[in-house]
C-alpha cells in the first residue's frame, strides 16, 4: 500500500483508538442503543396489547374468550384489558397508555374508539380484530376530538424534545467548543461574572425554544386544528420548569469534555436513549412492566407526559406542579454537580 | 527602590513526573519590558500561567503588585492583560463586537474600544468577523483585547509564533510604542530577534530553572564568545585539524541545520586572514562573519538551540 496513504490511515485510527473517550462512547453508545431498542421491540418478548374497555360495554365472558383465542393463536400476542370508566380510559388513550378503547354506542354496538393515525393503535385494532368472527365485527370510531388524536400526543412530545435538543446541543455544545477554543480559559482569565456566563445561555436558549414551540404550535394548528386546551400561563411556566432541567443537563454534560468530538458522543448518549424511552413518538408502555417506573421519571418523559396533561387534558399549574418541582430538581442538581467539576481550562 | 510589579521566590511546578518549574526567582519592575526566552518545554508558559493566576504553584511565592491572587484576585484581573497561544475568538462576532464583549467585563467605556483598535490598527477591520482576519491580524486583536481596560502590566505568550515577518514586525512595532504608556511588558518567546529588539531585559529558561537574565549584551559579553565565523567547504571536506590553534579560538562544531561549520572566536578581524590561509579560500564554498547572538550562548549553556 501506498506509504503516505498508510501513514493517514495510520494517523486517523491512532486519533481514534488514543483518545479513551471516544472509544468509550463509541462503543458504548451504539450497545446501548441496540440494547434498548432490542428491549422494546424484541420479537421473542411477549407483545401485550393494552386496551381499554368502557364499563359494561363489553361482557366478561366475551374478554375472557378473546383472551383465550390469542393465547392459542401465539405465544408472545396477548392482550391486556382495563375495565375503566369512560373518562378514565379516555384519559388513558389521550395519554398513549392504552392503543384503543371499546365502548357501547347507544345502540348497544360496541365500537373500537381511536385515532386511524396512529399506528400503534391500528396494529391493536388488526391484532384484536383477527380473534373475531365475521359477525363479531367491531367497526372503528375514528377520533376526531381534539386532544385525542395522535397529532395532540404527538405535539407536546415534539415540543420536548426540540427543547431537549435544543439546550443540550446548543449550551452543552457550544461550551465544548469554547473549551477547545481555549475561549473558556480566555474569557475565565476576565472579571466576567460565571453566573452571567450561564445565565447569559439560560436566557438565550429559553427565548430560541420558545420559538422552535411556537412555530410547531401555529404548524398544528393551521394543520391539524391541534389547540392547547389548558391556559397559557401554567404551559409557560411548565415550560419554563423543563428549560431549567435540561440547561443543568447541558452544564453538567459539558463540564469536563475537552473536546467536540466527545462532547458529541456525551451529548449523543444522553439525547438518543431519552428520545427513544421518553415516549414521544409512541408511548413508553411498549417497554416492559418492569422498566416503566424508571422510564416515567426520565426528565424528557416527564417533561412531555405534562406538556401533554396541560396542552390535551387541560390541566392547570396545581396538577403538573409535582413534575415541574421534579424537573427544577433534576436541573438544580445538574447544575450543581457541574459546577463542581467545571473545567474552564 | 519602588516596589516590584512582580516578585516570585523559590517557585515550583511539576505535572506528574515532569518538574515545569524548578526554583525560579524573579522580580520585574515598572515600566520593564522582559522576554521569557527558552526552547519547548523549558516552562516559559507554565510560569507565565502562573502569573497570569491561570495555574496555582506547588511551593513558593509570587507577588504582584505588592499583593497575591489569593489575596486579592479581582484586582489583579484589572491590572493585567493578557494572551494566550492559540486563542480563537467567537467566529459570528466582528472585531468591534468582540471588544465590546471583553470591555464589557472591565466596565469600560465604549470609546475605550474604538481606541485600543487605533491603536492596534485594526481600525479598519471594527467590522470585519474575526474568520476573515489573517493570522497578524487575529493577534492584533487579542493584543487589543488584552488592552482593553488600560491594564498595568502586558503578559503575553508567544504573541508572534506562526506569524509571517512583516506581520510579527507590525506587532513589535505596535508594542514598542506602547512602552510610552509606562506598560509592564512580559512575553515569552522563542525568537531571540523578538527578544532583542523589544525587551531590554532578557530570561533564559531551560529545564524549568533560569539560566541566565539580563540585559541582551551584558549576557553575551559575560557568557559567550565574542565573534563567529561561520564557513562551508567545497565537496564537504572536513575543515583542517589545526584550526583550535588560531589565535583566540573558542569553539568549531559542524551545526547539521544550517549544515555550517562554526568557529567562535575572540574577534574575526584578528584571525580571519590567518583562517582563510589556513583552510585555503578556494576550498571555500561559503564565508560568514556575525556577532555573537543568543543562540549562540544558549548553546554554549545547554548544546541545545533555542528554537528546539
Amino acid at each position: 500500500m501506498n506509504n503516505s496513504l498508510w501513514k493517514l490511515i495510520a494517523m486517523h485510527l491512532k486519533e481514534f483508538y488514543r483518545d479513551p473517550e471516544i472509544l468509550f462512547w463509541t462503543i458504548f453508545l451504539p450497545i446501548a442503543t441496540a440494547y434498548i431498542l432490542g428491549v422494546a421491540f424484541d420479537d421473542n418478548r411477549r407483545h401485550i396489547q393494552k386496551i381499554a374497555i368502557v364499563r359494561e360495554s363489553v361482557s366478561q365472558s366475551n374478554i375472557t374468550e378473546w383472551q383465550q383465542k390469542a393465547a392459542n393463536l401465539s405465544a408472545r400476542e396477548s392482550f391486556e384489558f382495563s375495565i375503566l370508566s369512560e373518562e378514565e380510559a379516555m384519559q388513558r388513550l389521550r395519554r398513549g397508555r392504552t392503543a384503543l378503547v371499546l365502548q357501547s354506542e347507544n345502540t348497544g354496538n360496541v365500537v373500537a374508539v381511536f385515532d386511524p393515525g396512529n399506528r400503534e393503535s391500528n396494529s391493536t385494532y388488526l391484532a384484536l380484530t383477527s380473534l373475531l368472527s365475521s359477525e363479531e365485527k367491531i367497526p372503528i370510531q375514528a377520533i376526531t376530538q381534539k386532544g385525542h388524536r395522535y397529532i395532540d400526543f404527538l405535539i407536546p412530545g415534539l415540543i420536548a424534545m426540540g427543547v431537549m435538543n435544543s439546550i443540550l446541543w446548543g449550551v452543552g455544545y457550544s461550551i465544548i467548543e469554547f473549551r477547545m477554543k481555549k475561549l473558556l480559559r480566555r474569557l475565565n482569565a476576565t472579571p466576567m461574572s460565571r453566573l452571567h456566563f450561564f445565565l447569559s445561555y439560560f436566557v438565550v436558549r429559553n427565548l430560541v425554544t420558545l420559538f422552535e414551540a411556537l412555530i410547531l404550535l401555529v404548524f398544528g394548528y393551521f394543520s391539524f386544528k391541534h389547540i392547547i386546551q389548558g391556559d397559557l400561563l401554567s404551559l409557560f411556566l411548565f415550560f419554563l420548569a423543563g428549560n431549567f432541567a435540561f440547561s443543568g443537563i447541558a452544564l453538567l454534560i459539558s463540564s469536563r469534555a475537552g473536546n467536540t468530538r466527545i462532547g458529541n458522543g456525551i451529548i449523543n448518549a444522553v439525547t438518543m436513549p431519552m428520545m427513544v424511552l421518553s415516549g414521544i413518538f409512541f408511548s413508553y408502555l411498549n417497554f416492559p412492566e418492569s422498566v416503566i417506573p424508571l422510564l416515567d421519571k426520565l426528565p424528557l418523559a416527564v417533561f412531555a407526559d405534562g406538556l401533554r396533561m396541560i396542552m390535551n387534558e387541560g390541566a392547570d399549574f396545581s396538577i403538573v406542579a409535582g413534575k415541574a418541582v421534579y424537573l427544577v430538581a433534576i436541573g438544580l442538581m445538574s447544575y450543581f454537580a457541574g459546577l463542581k467539576i467545571f473545567r474552564w481550562n | 527602590m519602588s516596589q516590584p510589579v512582580l516578585d516570585i521566590k523559590e517557585l515550583h511546578k511539576s505535572f506528574r513526573n515532569l518538574k515545569a518549574l524548578n526554583g525560579v526567582d524573579l522580580t520585574v519592575h515598572k515600566g520593564e519590558y522582559v522576554a521569557l526566552l527558552g526552547p519547548n518545554g523549558a516552562g516559559k508558559t507554565t510560569l507565565l500561567e502562573i502569573v497570569e493566576g491561570i495555574q496555582k504553584p506547588d511551593k513558593g511565592t509570587i507577588h504582584l503588585f505588592g499583593t497575591s491572587w489569593h489575596e486579592n484576585k479581582k484586582e489583579l484581573r484589572h491590572k493585567i492583560g493578557l494572551s494566550f497561544q492559540d486563542t480563537r475568538f467567537v467566529d459570528r462576532l466582528t472585531v468591534m463586537e468582540t471588544i465590546l464583549l471583553f470591555a464589557s467585563f472591565y466596565k469600560v467605556p465604549k470609546k475605550k474600544a474604538a481606541e485600543v483598535l487605533e491603536k492596534v490598527k485594526l481600525t479598519e477591520k471594527a467590522n470585519a468577523f474575526v474568520p476573515s482576519l489573517s493570522g497578524g491580524q487575529r493577534q492584533r486583536l487579542a493584543l487589543a483585547i488584552a488592552l482593553v481596560h488600560s491594564p498595568e502590566i502586558l503578559l503575553l505568550d508567544e504573541p508572534t509564533t506562526g506569524l509571517d515577518p512583516h506581520a510579527r514586525r507590525d506587532l513589535w512595532h505596535i508594542l514598542d510604542q506602547l512602552r510610552k504608556d509606562g506598560l509592564t511588558l512580559i512575553l515569552t518567546t522563542h525568537y531571540m530577534e523578538e527578544a532583542e529588539y523589544l525587551c531590554q531585559r532578557i530570561v533564559i529558561l531551560y529545564q524549568g530553572k533560569i539560566l541566565a537574565d539580563g540585559a541582551m549584551d551584558q549576557l553575551l559579553s559575560s557568557h559567550a564568545a565574542e565573534q563567529v565565523i561561520e564557513f562551508q567547504l567545497i565537496d564537504d571536506l572536513a575543515p583542517p585539524e589545526n584550526l583550535e590553534k588560531l589565535k583566540g579560538f573558542k569553539e568549531l562544531y559542524f551545526e547539521q541545520r544550517t549544515q555550517k561549520w562554526v568557529l567562535k572566536v575572540d574577534s574575526h578581524f584578528s584571525t580571519l586572514k590567518k583562517f582563510l590561509s589556513k583552510v585555503g579560500q578556494d576550498n571555500l564554498r561559503l564565508l560568514e562573519t556575525r556577532k555573537k547572538n543568543l543562540d549562540d550562548l544558549f548553546i554554549s549553556m545547554t548544546g541545545r538551540h533555542l528554537s528546539e
